[in-house]
């Protein structure tokens, strides 16, 4: 159980940069979950941490250690595969003690672990069996056994559950916070899927373009995305976007829509905004800052429903409006049946303000 | 249960009423060229064991002798011998070889080193020769004459000649030398070809769990390759049962029968001695050999479990 | 046996390839010598004649060449006749049993070249016509008699004709060995006298192939041993006849134990190997045949060739001699007189200017004076030498007893073996299949 420190981290490959300048100190016990879309270089850093990819630029500490050139072996570092990657040969007892080989433990000392290691994983009866022989889940579970018995430093999962079915996706996703909870451990953890972020993360690093977009804990990442790149990748459904400009409006600001009303804008912000006053800004709302209101009121977004899901708990309604489409996150009593033109008043309290030409949200507190 | 043999039996009118349905039709061709070309000629090798018969052609009459006189020649215990050291070696050494070569061009490869395909090719350039060829080639290198090729290097270097073919035990190793040579190539492209489609991912995984590279090799590389080295093996020892064209033209069987294996010994019986019966039954006794050899192989062939 | 360029069975291959290469547009313009055939395609009377690679078909233009002329001459005089050439290919064993296999199922062509080795195996199995009518008594009595014996059955009829020989003998460079030695004695001397000079000394035939037994059944014939008894039995392991084996045996082994050979003639499987060692000057004494001596004329610049000379094999002593002699013969394997009768005029067609032409040993005394090509002194050795000729024994057996003598001969000079065991050991396994015949 180590602190992980990556400072100016970066990895090429023929001179193409494939990750740079990764700056992130990851606390002892701390589980931070790397996420982006596919190529953003999350798995690359994950791999440099590992010790399977060379380290082009910067350093890498585990530790009070600089374990750049350290083999991964050395590095005391555990490692779950996206395809598991269990020795097809060997039982699963045998999978799970292949990483005690180094650790010149006693017979006694290798089946108590993995019987442990088994225990927690409530995998005991498949320990003679071969990975061949196992369902997916439960293979995902030997792999996790592999990296627990170890006791390593960090824990590394590589998009451990996108093997898996949306059921058993979920049960994993506890499984493993679970565990971590149960056993202690610095975990860096890389995943696509935001909702495994946002439930899994003590902090998430939002990555983009090989470099790191954000970094934060789940919610603060949630509410005050930095980049208009952020507040649309963390979150789902969608953010919705209008454009519009930043005008004066009597003593106050309002955010005037290309196509629709002006949201004034709350006091608390007028002083932050002031300078951007006259420029053109894209106007960013979750779906959630969304709400019908009777049609009368003002001033409220002019939309037609072209799709409504219910979710039981909410309903999530999808919506054209002039210059926009977008969807809101209604309560199942007030939601329109699709086709239904409604009235959407929106929360000038969850407004985000974004700069179109660098997709920076202006920042206001 | 009931129902399903009762759905069987409705259907089985409108099955039976095409001659054309069901398996057989579809087997009938390979079974014919099995048959004709496999079958056929095995099954008349067995016949004529039990014959007298001769190339010389004398009138055919069935009989164990021929059989009983094979079995009694007091050349055969040599040749047997001969056989088990010259096979047993040549797919050990090819075996070995063909993995180490496959190893180094596959780490090659991902290193990105220049010249492993050059390196592959000029392996299997060895393969493609005759195996006349190849003896005549090596019995040039270890010709022991003042001019012979590896000798005369040896003088260079101020190392006395070895006596590669005259002395009946390095005979024996100086064919073996020869044979390998020339069938690793055939191992080093099988095996290389399974290296490769090991799933790099379980290297990672043993590289975390800190395996160092021999532990890889013993590890993960040669359990994946399990099954690929024991069919290897298989078709190297029926390979290697089978050869005679090296031998011959490298030593003849000599000094004496140093080197004469039951390949060679049958064609010899058959085409020197025009014994066909002789030669018929020798070439029985080979069937049997390589049949129990391959079923042994077989008994280490993992299960299809593990291969996935 | 051995043909005048003995070759392994690759370069008999490599020969045949080339010779199709060369052959075809040698004979495009040659209308009555085409690649299957010797005359009109229109003939009405057609002989099949199942020939070797060499002569007709040499790999040598030049010699295909004349005997392109010496056949198109032959089937001027015989209008109406076609003959069918069919080759035989360089696996000499496996084609000499299949023409012995068709022709007992009425397969097999009416005339063909036929290996003087396989004489018996041949006249045993009943399929050769005889000759008799087409030959003169005079010209029968003139073969030299181990050639007569041969070809004749115990009728007296004439089966084939022997059309060339080959023998044994001892070379030697003059520069190294001025005299021929003529006992084993002496030839021990001299090549020991040669390896003091720093060479390999006497070199022969001793790896696993036909010439090694043949060339070393001359030192047992020279003693008057015999190999069989008139029924074909091995006896060379009983009585008298152990005795001069073994003193053959011990005569070679005596000459690599003493170092007066090197140990590896167990590895000469070839007689091309030493005219190599010969051309290369490592070697000045060895046991060849005679057709080797062509191959050094011609491989070796004038002034070294000349130091090469002949001399008939040495003997235990200078008065017990023999040398063994192969050759090839050609025989009529149809009913048809006529056909007979052309097969015969073929024979004798390679006999005379078919060998003047190559320079291979005729068969009978009268035609090395009739032709001027036989005027070297080389051939007086030989033509000497041929009077002590030893044909092997007209046995089917005798490619075993060959097998056990090459086998047993590689166990004494690798001195993995002492003779007498090795004898007894070969003796064992002979007699066990000559009860199985």
């Amino acid at each position: 159980m180590a602190p992980v420190s990556l400072r100016g981290l970066g990895k090429s490959y023929d001179g193409q940069e494939a990750v740079r300048g990764i700056d992130l100190e990851i606390a002892e016990h701390e589980f931070v979950v790397l996420v982006g879309p596919s190529g953003c270089g999350k798995s690359t850093t994950l791999r440099m941490i590992a010790g399977l990819e060379t380290i082009s630029s910067g350093e890498l500490r585990i530790g009070d250690r600089v374990v750049n050139a350290l083999p991964p072996g050395e590095r005391d570092v555990a490692m779950v595969f996206q395809n598991y990657a269990l020795y097809p040969h060997m039982t699963v007892g045998q999978n799970i003690a292949f990483g005690l080989r180094r650790r010149n433990l006693s017979r006694q000392q290798v089946r108590e672990a993995v019987a442990d290691a088994a225990r927690l994983l409530e995998i005991e009866p498949l320990l003679k069996r071969r990975p061949g022989a196992l369902s997916g889940g439960q293979r995902q579970r030997v792999a996790m056994g592999r990296a627990i018995v170890r006791r390593p430093k960090v824990f590394l999962f590589d998009e451990p559950l996108s093997n898996l079915d949306a059921r058993l996706r979920t049960q994993m996703r506890t499984e493993i916070k679970r565990l971590h909870q149960e056993v202690p451990t610095t975990t860096i953890y890389v995943t696509h899927d935001q909702v495994e972020a946002m439930t899994m993360a003590d902090r998430v690093v939002v990555m983009k373009d090989g470099a790191i977009e954000q970094v934060g804990p789940p919610l603060e990442v949630y509410r005050n995305p930095r980049t208009r790149f952020v507040a649309e990748f963390i979150g789902s459904p969608a953010m919705n976007f209008f454009d519009g400009r930043l005008v004066a409006e009597g003593d106050g600001l309002a955010f005037r829509m290309d196509a629709g009303p002006a949201l004034t804008i709350p006091p608390e912000r007028r002083a932050a905004y002031g300078p951007i006053v006259g420029e053109k800004l894209t106007l960013g709302l979750r779906p959630e800052a969304l709400a019908i209101v009777p049609r009368g009121e003002t001033p409220h977004l002019a939309a037609t429903t072209r799709l409504v899901e219910p979710l039981g708990v909410e309903t999530l309604v999808y919506f054209d409006a002039p210059g926009a489409s977008g969807c809101a996150r209604l309560s199942p009593d007030r939601a329109p049946r699709a086709g239904e033109p409604i009235a959407l008043g929106l929360d000038p309290a969850m407004m985000h303000l974004i700069r179109p030409d660098t997709g920076a949200v202006v920042p206001w507190n | 249960m009931n129902k399903l043999s009762g759905a069987a039996l409705r259907q089985s009118p409108t099955r039976r009423a095409s001659p054309l349905s069901g398996p057989l039709p579809w087997l009938l061709p390979v079974l014919l060229m099995i048959g004709v070309f496999y079958l056929y000629p095995i099954l008349d090798a067995l016949r004529l064991a039990f014959t007298n018969a001769s190339l010389i052609g004398r009138e055919e009459t069935y009989t164990t002798r021929s059989i009983l006189a094979m079995l009694a020649n007091p050349a055969l215990g040599t040749v047997l011998r001969n056989t088990a050291v010259f096979t047993g070696a040549s797919v050990i050494g090819q075996v070995l070889l063909g993995l180490a070569i496959a190893l180094l061009v596959v780490r090659g490869e991902r290193n990105r080193l220049p010249g492993m395909l050059a390196l592959r090719t000029i392996v299997l350039t060895a393969w493609v020769i005759p195996g006349v060829a190849n003896g005549i080639i090596w019995s040039m290198l270890f010709n022991e004459a003042p001019y012979g090729a590896i000798n005369s290097a040896l003088r260079l270097l101020d190392i006395p000649p070895v006596a590669w073919l005259s002395n009946p035990a390095n005979a024996m190793i100086s064919t073996i030398i020869a044979n390998v040579w020339q069938g690793t190539a055939f191992s080093m492209i099988v095996l290389y070809a399974a290296i490769k489609s090991i799933d790099p991912v379980l290297y990672e995984a043993a590289a975390v769990d800190g395996a160092r590279p021999w532990e890889r090799l013993w590890f993960i590389t040669l359990p994946q390759l399990r099954a690929a080295l024991i069919v290897n093996a298989i078709l190297v020892t029926i390979q290697t049962l089978n050869t005679f064209d090296a031998i011959i033209s490298l030593t003849g069987g000599g000094p004496g029968r140093a080197t004469e294996v039951l390949s060679l010994f049958t064609y010899n019986t058959v085409f020197y001695s025009y014994d066909l019966a002789g030669g018929s039954a020798l070439s029985m006794l080979m069937l049997l050999i390589s049949l129990g050899l391959a079923c042994v192989y077989a008994l280490f062939l993992p299960r299809p479990e593990a291969i996935r | 046996m051995a043909r005048p360029s003995k070759t392994s069975l690759i370069a008999n291959c490599l020969g045949a390839t080339a010779l199709s290469l060369i052959a075809l547009p040698a004979f495009a313009q040659e209308s009555l010598v085409t690649r299957d055939r010797v005359g009109p395609a229109d003939a009405e009377n057609v002989l099949t004649f199942r020939l070797t690679a060499y002569d007709l078909y040499s790999a040598d233009p030049a010699t295909a060449e004349g005997f392109a002329e010496l056949f198109t001459d032959f089937i001027q005089q015989h209008p109406g006749w076609r003959i069918d050439t069919q080759l035989q290919t360089g696996n000499l064993n496996e084609e000499q049993a299949r023409i012995l296999e068709q022709s007992q199922a009425g397969r097999g062509p009416d005339c063909a070249m036929i290996d003087s080795a396989q004489l018996a195996t041949f006249k045993q199995a009943g399929v050769l016509a005889p000759m008799n009518d087409f030959f003169t008594e005079a010209e029968i009595a003139d073969l030299f008699p181990f050639v007569r014996d041969g070809v004749s059955d115990e009728e007296g009829n004439l089966l084939a004709l022997w059309w060339f020989t080959d023998l044994r003998v001892l070379y030697r460079n003059t520069e190294y060995v001025p005299e021929a030695p003529q006992t084993w004695e002496e030839t021990e001397a001299a090549a020991l006298a040669t390896v003091e000079q720093g060479l390999e000394g006497i070199l022969f035939n001793g790896g696993r192939t036909e010439g090694t037994a043949f060339d070393w059944m001359a030192f047992f014939w020279a003693q008057g041993g015999e190999l069989v008894d008139e029924n074909g039995r091995p006896i060379f392991h009983e009585g008298e006849n152990r005795e001069k084996f073994l003193r053959a045996l011990e005569f070679v082994d005596g000459l690599v134990e003493s170092g007066a050979a090197p140990q590896r003639v167990t590895t000469i499987t070839t007689y091309d190997d030493i005219t190599a060692s010969a051309a290369a000057g490592t070697t000045a004494l060895f046991i060849g045949g005679n057709w080797q001596y062509a191959q050094l004329q011609s491989t070796l610049p004038p002034e070294e060739a000349a130091k090469w000379e002949v001399s008939e094999l040495p003997g235990p002593t200078a008065e017990e001699r023999a040398t063994g002699t192969g050759g090839w013969a050609i025989a009529a394997l149809t009913d048809d007189p006529a056909k007979v009768e052309i097969c015969a005029g073929i024979a004798k067609l390679y006999a005379g200017p078919g060998n003047a032409f190559q320079r291979l040993l005729p068969t009978s005394a009268a035609l090395y004076d009739e032709y001027d090509e036989f005027a070297g002194a080389e051939f007086g050795v030989f033509a000497a030498a041929l009077e002590n000729g030893q044909a092997r024994p007209g046995v089917p057996f005798y490619p075993e007893i060959s097998t056990q003598i090459q086998v047993l001969l590689g166990e004494v000079l690798s001195q993995s073996k002492e003779p007498e065991q090795a004898l007894d050991d070969a003796a064992a396994a002979l007699i066990a299949a000559y009860d199985r015949l």
